[in-house]
């Protein structure tokens, strides 16, 4: 995917988006995940309420027909374990996901680039102290330090948003403070310094503005992350507890029925695979778009 | 080069220190940990009992700096729920986690060049494009889920290996394909872009019209050449091999670190949390340094030492 400055400035973005077909499906699906999870409660199903009866049934388009079966609404995706239907079920996960994702996102994003524009700018031992903490967190495994620290603060929705959060800032840190680092040597700096700028307005103003591509490229690289983060936290039972449905605790019940039910662990998976890749190749669309070599180097 | 190893030992030290103090800071900032051990009847004289008898009644200074001696000399105290020695139950799972991650890695490796230099080599065709395609999709599938699709294919619809246990070579299996994945996709990707680098570098024609086999070329070439990012990717990519193998070690029943570590998380363990995180960056550290000093065995150009 070559996109030439010129092209990106006659046809904007969706212009360019259209020549990418693979890009434009991404983009396609993900919107489609918006839906699904903004709408996710006007479903006719519930995703909570359980009925014994219907217990483990397979993926159908017709209505339960025996007498006082819960829902008129055929289980499209089939039920769990405990009859509850599977398509309510996912798209509430869906919800969870990309709100956990999404906020875990913004905290790492205004962490990050907090520091990494301090970082970057003065220079000197605070550059140093931040860098060595980025280096450190770095060299751990994302999901170890965030097990580490869901062990200490307990698991639950906001929990879980804060400790990805709080442990994802380093990559938007390192990146920022390379990009101050380069751009501070241009000459307007130096003429916006010579004219009295303070140096807050100076890195808000004049450089902020100039990393705005690799933060957004490394914002969505960072989004597929956390969306596997929270999957794999809730699988493990150190995510957002039950009787909320998430897509890795659905997959971790799935666990329970295996010989019986193969619908309750394809499903969830799927649509995790398919908003995980989507957000992929966005991120590297977006990559291309801005043309940031560098970001997303995770 | 011993210049060089002192150096990055201590970088290492330093890394550790951090990685340490910042798992001290966020347990003692979640609230008291003795209200999770003691019983919720227990009286106000029997926590104060308890906090004096772990040293918590201390100001958080003089707890840090006794933390940090005993984290120095290995002492992780005792399990809060079995009444083991964490650093022993570390110890006794670490075999299985090495086994694991390193199958994974061997596995991902010598799959995952190959596939990315063919797909380099027939750059345009079918074969490089489902290359590309399978490595993104591999990139995207959880771990978990692979291991269980897995055990779903090969353990209950076809049953000819092992759901989960450990022990024989047939245990390990459907672990290393479901933690190798992810590595194996990324594998593919840096290979195939390192090795489209290099063939399009002059110095590949001149051995072309010297005549010299397109194999020998191959392997003493562009293969070499390519390596260099591999070697790179594969020591950014062992921290997720890591993190994949506490999903996976938990799915698979397989005794490591990885699985302690999610065990004692979920039973807030925390001598236990403690020490397999300390030993998982302790591993990941000598990693990486060793790739380091592999490096300029290579490639004398990016040697680091004199």
């Amino acid at each position: 995917m070559e996109i030439t400055k010129t092209k990106r400035r006659e046809k904007g973005y969706f212009g360019v988006l259209v020549k990418h077909p693979l890009a434009l499906i991404a983009h396609i699906i993900l919107l489609l995940a918006v839906i699904a999870a903004v709408f996710a409660n006007f479903f006719p199903a519930d995703a909570l309420e359980q009925d014994l009866m219907s217990s483990l049934l397979p993926p159908t388009l017709h209505a339960d027909s025996f007498p006082g079966a819960a829902s008129s609404f055929p289980h499209i995706l089939g039920t769990d374990s405990l009859g509850r239907d599977l398509t309510a079920r996912i798209l509430l996960a869906i919800r969870i996901s990309l709100l956990v994702s999404f906020f875990s996102v913004v905290i790492a994003m205004i962490v990050g680039v907090t520091l990494g524009l301090v970082s970057g700018y003065i220079g000197g031992a605070v550059d140093n102290v931040i860098m060595r903490i980025v280096d450190a967190l770095m060299s751990l495994p994302f999901v170890v330090l965030a097990i580490a620290v869901v062990a200490a603060i307990g698991p639950g929705l906001i929990n879980v948003a804060l400790v990805l959060g709080f442990t994802g800032w380093v990559t938007f840190a390192k990146l920022v403070r390379g990009e101050v680092l380069r751009i501070r040597e241009y000459s307007f700096i130096e003429a916006a310094n010579s004219i009295g700028c303070s140096s807050i307005r100076i890195l808000i103003k004049h450089i902020l503005p100039q990393t705005m591509g690799i933060i957004l490229v490394n914002a969505t690289l960072t989004m597929g992350q956390m969306i596997v983060s929270e999957a794999t936290l809730s699988f493990l039972g150190l995510g957002v507890p039950a009787p909320t449905p998430t897509l890795g605790g659905i997959l971790a019940d799935a666990q329970q029925t295996f010989f019986a039910a193969w619908w309750i662990m394809v499903f969830p998976g799927l649509i995790l695979m398919a908003i995980i890749l989507s957000i992929n190749i966005i991120g590297d669309f977006l990559r291309d778009y801005f043309d940031t070599s560098e970001a997303g180097s995770r | 080069m011993i210049k060089f190893i002192l150096r990055r030992l201590i970088q290492s030290l330093v890394t550790i220190v951090i990685i340490v103090s910042v798992v001290f800071l966020v347990l003692n900032l979640s609230g008291d940990p003795i209200r999770m051990i003691a019983s919720p009847t227990a009286s106000e004289a029997d926590l104060a009992q308890l906090r004096s008898a772990y040293g918590l009644d201390k100001p958080l200074a003089v707890r840090y700096v006794n933390y940090l001696s005993k984290v120095a000399h290995l002492e992780f105290g005792e399990s809060l729920r079995t009444q083991q020695e964490a650093l022993q139950m570390v110890l006794k799972r670490l075999p299985a986690t090495l086994v694991l991650a390193f199958s994974a890695l061997v596995l991902a490796t010598i799959v995952g060049i190959p596939i990315g230099m063919l797909a380099a080599l027939k750059k345009g065709t079918s074969i490089d494009s489902t290359a590309v395609l399978i490595s993104m999709i591999g990139q995207a599938m959880p771990v978990f889920w692979i291991a269980l699709l897995l055990i779903f294919l090969f353990g209950v619809l076809i049953p000819i290996l092992p759901p989960s246990g450990y022990g024989t070579p047939a245990h390990l299996v459907l672990p290393t394909i479901s933690l190798s994945l992810f590595l194996l996709a990324g594998i593919v990707r840096v290979t195939r872009s390192s090795t489209l680098e290099v063939l399009s570098q002059p110095f590949v024609n001149v051995l072309n019209s010297k005549g010299i086999s397109e194999h020998l070329i191959l392997i003493k070439h562009i293969f070499r050449n390519a390596s260099i990012p591999v070697l790179t990717q594969l020591s950014l990519q062992m921290r997720f091999v890591i993190g994949g193998s506490v999903v996976v070690e938990s799915v698979f029943g397989w005794p490591g670190i990885g699985q302690l570590l999610a065990q004692s998380a979920y039973g807030r363990d925390y001598p236990v949390v403690i020490a397999s995180t300390f030993f998982i960056a302790l591993f990941i550290l000598v990693f990486s340094m060793v790739l380091d000093i592999f490096y300029g065995l290579i490639d004398p150009r990016v040697r680091v030492w004199k």
